[in-house]
């Protein structure tokens, strides 16, 4: 089956969402599931509540769709909600028992030895940073508008990061 | 341009935001050039495996946005209980037994599961729901819609 | 002697042990089965004649137990449901709950599915099996 991506903009999206069209919720979900997903592992660093978060994300977004404004990037409006659904379900520490023994045991570890070697000396803030510029592909005004942060700190932050990171070798992958 | 780029310059070259004189220096310059490539073998290393995401989730989510009518709130909280028997929350009817949500004629478990999935969702609920009575609809009425499917008599 | 074995007799009529008691406690694993579908939301019944077994326990296998009503404890009908607004729900042959019962007799335990549903809460008919704990 050949599936046609939705070819409007997220603005156009955004306009069609407040306008009650249903194809435009779908079309958010296809564009940035994959995207919800992976942050959300990265912060619950569990495979079952990473997709949990997706749900909840997207029904907060269609909650909200009524009045929904994308007024900076959808990653940007997705991002401090993914993030806080997360945190929220890290403190809760729920992990529903598995009742078919043949579900998937652990997922795998979302942090590395690897990665932290790579982010090993940032402080949380400027590993934060980094990743929703490296990994997330943000700008710094979408970065900034995500974590409700000036411009001029996530400047900050980012510059002491990579200056710190400047000296190191990263392997060729 | 003096000197060499500051690392936002090269981040910016990096990420494809830099200026032409900015992109220019750093292909030119080895110490630059050396710098921007560890950015990008550092972006390539901390980006995960694409995470699976089972179609279900979507099947989920799409419960909740799919009509049956027109898109509605109350219309959507019709479609996530579509596939069962009667018509009932678009229509705006009243359960004429409490806590029978879905108006089959009984009050059972899925009374309570689509009551839990109609609050978890955010959507405005019918205050009929209200079964125990304390002036609104929330968690403890999905309790007592549960107590009350398990009750012997 | 003959006052030592009538000593030794009435000690072991004193110490002769009790008749062996007829009860025993065995406990039940509820499974219901639905094949591929996910099962989000399940109530089932089981019935049992109460002089030959009474219900003293239930137990939940996830992080949320089963509902029930208590007044169905010391009976011979109880009503066991639950359900789950999670994202990862099981489907397959799906152990649902264990309920614990003493059996004084040789009882003949029936299920019986009142309800059952899908993620969406599309109705399913899922087949339902107890078996004993520790069984396949």
């Amino acid at each position: 089956m050949i599936r046609h991506m939705d070819a409007r903009t997220d603005a156009e999206l955004a306009r069609a969402l407040r306008g009650g069209d249903a194809s435009a919720f779908e079309a958010f979900y296809d564009r940035y599931h994959e995207w919800v997903a992976g942050l959300a592992l990265r912060f619950t660093a569990n495979r079952e509540d990473a997709l949990d978060v997706l749900q909840e994300t997207f029904i907060y977004l269609f909650r909200r769709s009524r009045d929904f404004e994308l007024r900076s990037q959808m990653k940007t409006f997705l991002y401090p909600v993914v993030k806080h659904l997360s945190l929220s379900r890290r403190q809760t520490a729920r992990r529903q028992a598995p009742l078919d023994p043949r579900t998937d045991p652990a997922a795998p570890p979302v942090r590395s030895a690897e990665l932290d070697s790579l982010l090993v000396g940032l402080s949380e803030v400027q590993q934060e940073v980094v990743l929703l510029r490296f990994v997330d592909g943000l700008d710094l005004q979408a970065i900034s508008d995500a974590l409700e942060v000036p411009l001029g700190t996530v400047k900050s932050r980012l510059h002491s990061a990579l200056d710190l990171l400047r000296g190191r070798t990263f392997p060729n992958r | 341009m003096d000197g060499h780029l500051d690392v936002l310059a090269i981040d910016a070259v990096r990420a494809g935001e830099g200026s032409p004189e900015e992109r220019d220096h750093a292909a030119r310059c080895a110490d630059c050039g050396a710098l921007l490539e560890g950015f990008r073998r550092l972006a390539a290393g901390l980006t995960p495996a694409r995470m699976d995401v089972p179609a279900t989730v979507k099947r989920n989510v799409m419960a909740l946005a799919r009509p049956r009518r027109a898109w509605r709130p109350l219309a959507a909280a019709a479609a996530l209980l579509i596939g069962m028997a009667g018509v009932w929350f678009a229509t705006g009817l009243r359960p004429a037994i409490p806590g029978d949500v879905d108006h089959n004629g009984r009050v059972d478990i899925i009374d309570a599961y689509a009551l839990a999935v109609q609050l978890r969702s955010g959507l405005k609920v019918d205050p009929a729901y209200d079964v125990n009575g304390d002036g609104k609809v929330d968690e403890r009425d999905v309790e007592e819609i549960a107590r009350r499917s398990v009750a012997i008599r | 002697m003959m006052r030592l074995l009538l000593a030794l007799g009435l000690l072991s009529s004193v110490t002769a042990p009790e008749p062996q008691s007829t009860v025993r406690f065995v406990a039940l694993d509820v499974y219901a089965n639905t094949g591929a579908t996910p099962l989000a939301a399940w109530q089932i019944e089981l019935n049992c004649d109460p002089s030959q077994a009474k219900i003293v326990g239930v137990e939940g296998v996830s992080e949320k137990p089963p509902y029930y009503d208590p007044a169905a404890l010391q009976g011979g009908r109880i009503i066991l449901a639950n359900f789950s607004t999670e994202f990862a729900l099981p489907s397959g042959r799906v152990l649902v709950a264990r309920v614990h019962f003493q059996e004084t007799g040789s009882p003949v335990y029936t299920p019986t599915l009142m309800a059952a549903a899908a993620p969406g809460g599309g109705r399913l008919k899922p087949t339902i099996e107890l078996v004993r704990a520790g069984g396949k």
